[in-house]
């Protein structure tokens, strides 16, 4: 596969590449962050209480 | 010229609904999150007594030995969260403010007589007569004590209206006897709904966003009775743990200063205390006495929760993510049309219209964005009050918050599309022409 027409087309459209490059970066920011979070809290959720519960 | 434009604009956004209805979407989802916690944020970091609360201040004296380095039972300024007893009285009998109240937070069991109503506990405070003049306290019938009751140990006790209606229904309740722990209480003031939030007088902290205190009688009283008291009590040495001793921290204090002069003198006065006291062999740390505004100890207790916080930075995040894909979706539409933008500009028309034009219609989108937005925070409100804690209930949208909010939302939104209107002016007519 050639790699120089798409690297070419990427150079011609800086504004729009830059928009989209920004767009995927503060998603992924975003969704991997919160991610992480919603993790941490359900494993403090799920820590063992000692008690018999159920 | 400008309907022109909005009836231009109508018929291009109807050419492409699909990609209309995305980038509405998009802002309102953006807009909807991100007003939803602002709103919640602006309601907690309200004030509690506006129009009073530049008058009030919560001095602070450190009575605490030198050495104490358990964590956790400090607030996070340093300070004790609280006055001992003898201070307390001290600075009430010194009468140097306009006014000052001591007080405490208690839950103490009411015994309804004379109705079918089981015995339940309930939430109130302990304090002195200048409590009810100091803030400003709205009353429904009757009134507070005076000084000489506090002296004086009385039984007397002012309902908010909650309890009243409880306990005596639509009948009036002052001068009615009511039975708390073992005693009996006469109801000398009811309160119309008194609810400030966040509860500042109280303890600082998360619980007191939606606490209601539904009963408020003499602290001499409920020291005598020894009537149960919830929130921080904190001894050190070895002078045992009784409320009355000066080695507890339980109290909390206020006061009122008109002016900024009896504040500095008011001051003063807490440091020359603070000396006087070590002569006596208290107050072994250095003297440095804190005298706060309402609105400046409310910023120092640190009261809004930090997932809070974190939900609104989370939710702007999610707000410039949407405002990027408007630019980009806008950007995306515009430069599609260069053929149109052509011939206008080949028959005359000059840049400034094409950018007008283009501004217009990404205006028009973000309106509607900025409806449907608003239409999802009043959604996204009303499941925050579904949650338990105890700031949920306030989550209300007010007119300033509403106006502002939207205002800046679509402000933003229209000037994420002034970029793809200036990109599809600068479009050269003679090639664009040619090429066709």
């Amino acid at each position: 596969m050639k790699l120089h027409p798409v690297l070419a087309s990427l150079t011609r459209h800086r504004l729009t590449v830059l928009l989209l490059v920004l767009q995927v970066t503060f998603t992924c920011a975003i969704v991997c962050n919160v991610a992480f979070m919603i993790a941490q809290r359900i494993e403090r959720m799920q820590q063992p209480s000692g008690l018999a519960e159920r | 010229m400008f309907g022109y434009y909005v009836a231009l604009a109508l018929r291009s956004l109807r050419r492409s609904r699909v990609l209309t209805a995305l980038m509405i979407l998009a802002i309102g989802l953006g807009i909807g999150a991100s007003m939803t916690m602002l709103t919640v944020l602006h309601v907690m970091s309200g004030d509690p007594l506006p129009g009073r609360s530049a008058q009030l201040y919560a001095p602070q004296l450190d009575p605490r030995p030198l050495q104490r380095a358990k964590p956790g039972q400090t607030a996070s300024h340093g300070m004790p969260e609280g006055f001992t007893w003898p201070d307390a009285m001290n600075l009430l009998r010194a009468h140097r403010a306009d006014r000052q109240a001591a007080m405490a937070s208690g839950q103490v069991p009411v015994r309804p007589t004379g109705t079918t109503l089981h015995p339940f506990f309930e939430r109130g405070q302990y304090v002195t007569a200048d409590f009810f003049p100091m803030f400003g306290t709205p009353f429904r019938a009757g009134s507070g004590w005076a000084s000489q009751e506090d002296d004086e140990h009385a039984r007397v006790v002012v309902l908010n209206a909650g309890l009243a209606r409880k306990l005596f229904g639509a009948t009036p309740a002052i001068g009615r006897t009511m039975q708390l722990k073992n005693t009996d209480f006469r109801v000398i003031g009811v309160l119309d709904d008194w609810h400030p939030q966040p509860a500042f007088y109280a303890q600082g902290n998360d619980h007191a966003y939606g606490r209601d205190d539904e009963f408020f009688l003499p602290l001499s009283t409920a020291l005598e009775l020894k009537l149960d008291i919830t929130g921080n009590f904190s001894c050190w040495g070895n002078g045992g743990d009784g409320r009355s001793s000066d080695h507890c921290t339980w109290l909390q204090f206020w006061v009122q200063l008109d002016s900024s002069a009896k504040a500095r003198a008011y001051h003063d006065f807490l440091a020359d205390y603070w000396r006087d006291q070590q002569a006596h062999g208290r107050f072994p740390r250095p003297a440095n006495v804190q005298l706060p505004r309402l609105m400046d100890w409310l910023a120092q207790q640190q009261m809004i929760p930090g997932d809070l916080r974190l939900q609104l930075w989370l939710a702007l995040g999610f707000r410039g993510v949407c405002m990027l894909n408007i630019v980009g979706l806008l950007l995306a539409k515009f430069l599609r049309r260069g053929g149109e933008v052509s011939v206008r500009r080949a028959l005359g028309a000059r840049r400034r219209d094409i950018f007008a034009q283009f501004g217009i219609e990404s205006a028009v989108i973000c309106l509607a964005g900025g409806m449907l937005g608003f239409a999802l925070a009043e959604l996204g409100l009303w499941s925050v009050r579904q949650r338990p804690d105890g700031y949920a209930q306030l989550a209300h949208m007010d007119i300033a918050m509403l106006l502002g909010t939207f205002a800046l939302a679509v402000g933003a939104s229209v000037l994420a599309g002034l970029l793809p209107a200036w990109r599809a002016c600068r479009i050269a007519p003679a090639l664009q022409l040619k090429t066709q």
